[in-house]
């Protein structure tokens, strides 16, 4: 049962609205720069190893099991790390919504969980209250993330819904060190080096047709 | 402050950083120097800059050259500390020159800047890939910076950056196919109206805390320094109502 509730929850069909959120991938696309399947094989990889995947992955493995005052603090962490607005917002926003949906499902469960806000920190909060454990919670967090942004893909590029699912499995070396790195994670641990990115994913507002909400 | 006007106090250096003698711009501002007369920071070196600003005084500091971090045999980073004391009603801007890490090299460094409510601060950066001009470029074993910035005991600034170089270094969304990164903080004053921008180079935006950040990255260092440049003077009249800075050197 915990395990087809942990698949329920990183499912791409829950209804978190991350389906809304590119976090900068468009400007990208749009500008070429991401225009092949390799290029997005490599843009979700980099990611998972100097972006989203330093920073997030590791603050959901540290929220696995922590007490109300620690997520607070990785919250606030998230909150001054996360320096492109649109990110942060798309960020408590799916941490708000997925939290939401939790409490429809699993009332007596998720009702008397500890506040949350990110993303990171209520997967964790939720795959502990659900009893995964907390390597397989962080992975299905990763995959969540992964296959998210594959399919994000699809209607960015021409790329179809097979090819979007090769590139990610392409990443799967990567997928796997980044949960290792992040279950061996310190809060001091997160960081970022995605200059390209912050700055597209800061122009994302000004793209003359947008698709996505960041 | 002596007279009214911004003065170097106190000043205790040690090898191999040194301060040279300041001078005073025509807008008031003190311009301080540090240097290092060494040909880089080696693996092992440990460096700390403390700068305490008081009330009402204008302080500019400035590094003479890039610092090059030459490369550490034995895998021990040189490591530096910056710390800023700025008190309420001063103002302390801090723009060194490039950092340029050669193959071979470990840096880290952390920057931690206190303000006082009323105090204004700004920094700004850049990073090369390396000796881009010999064609050396991510040979560095690995780079890392923290920088924190604090206004009454409040966090309004963090940007943690590690970078060890790998095969998707040059991945579009980390460095993609360019040489030179530029970050910068501006603190103190309202939330600009125009948040400057070079589209594909230059980008800026307000922190979770009020601060206002600016991220950037171009193939040639010269086009990011111009649009550093551009967003610095830009942000320093929106937030501070102060004038270019006429930097002589």
């Amino acid at each position: 049962m915990t395990l087809l509730r942990l698949l329920q929850l990183s499912d791409s069909a829950f209804p978190t609205g991350a389906y809304a959120f590119s976090d900068g991938l468009e400007t990208l696309t749009t500008r070429g720069e991401v225009h092949t399947p390799g290029d997005l094989t490599a843009f979700l990889a980099g990611q998972l190893t100097h972006g989203w995947g330093a920073q997030d992955a590791p603050a959901c493995a540290l929220a696995w099991g922590a007490d109300p005052a620690t997520l607070a603090e990785l919250d606030e962490l998230l909150d001054d790390l996360k320096l492109v607005p649109g990110p942060r917002a798309a960020s408590t926003r799916v941490g708000a919504n997925l939290r939401r949906a939790a409490t429809h499902l699993w009332p007596d469960v998720v009702g008397d969980l500890p506040a949350t806000r990110h993303h990171a920190t209520t997967f964790a909060l939720l795959g502990h209250a659900l009893g995964a454990p907390r390597a397989d919670t962080v992975t299905a967090f990763v995959s969540g993330w992964l296959l998210g942004r594959a399919t994000s893909a699809t209607r960015l590029m021409k790329l179809g819904g097979l090819d979007a699912q090769r590139c990610a499995a392409h990443c799967g070396h990567a997928a796997q060190a980044c949960v290792h790195a992040a279950l061996h994670a310190t809060p001091d641990d997160l960081c970022t080096f995605t200059p390209h990115l912050d700055v597209a994913a800061s122009e994302q507002p000004g793209l003359n047709a947008r698709l996505f909400q960041t | 402050m002596r007279g009214g006007r911004t003065a170097l106090l106190r000043d205790t250096q040690k090898a191999p950083l040194m301060v040279i003698r300041p001078f005073e711009l025509p807008c008031g501002t003190l311009m301080v120097f540090i240097v290092n007369p060494t040909g880089g920071v080696l693996g092992g070196d440990h460096a700390e800059i403390r700068v305490t600003v008081e009330g009402g005084a204008r302080v500019l500091i400035l590094t003479q050259s890039a610092t090059r971090v030459q490369p550490s045999p034995d895998g021990r980073p040189a490591t530096q500390d910056i710390r800023f004391q700025v008190a309420a009603g001063a103002r302390l801007e801090f723009h060194p020159e490039r950092t340029i890490p050669f193959a071979g090299s470990a840096f880290a460094q952390t920057l931690t800047a206190e303000l006082e409510s009323g105090a204004q601060f700004a920094l700004t950066e850049t990073l090369a890939s390396g000796r881009v001009q010999t064609g050396e470029r991510l040979a560095f074993a690995s780079y890392e910076s923290g920088v924190q910035v604090s206004v009454a005991g409040r966090r309004v600034y963090l940007d943690r950056q590690r970078l060890v170089p790998g095969p998707l270094t040059r991945a579009p969304g980390v460095w993609g196919g360019q040489d030179y990164q530029a970050s910068g903080v501006f603190v103190g004053g309202p939330v600009p109206v125009d948040l400057p921008g070079t589209p594909g180079v230059l980008a800026s935006g307000v922190s979770a805390g009020g601060a206002v950040w600016l991220r950037g990255v171009a193939a040639r260092g010269p086009d990011l320094d111009r649009a550093l440049l551009g967003a610095r003077e830009s942000l320093r009249r929106q937030l501070w109502n102060a004038p270019p800075v006429q930097v002589r050197r």
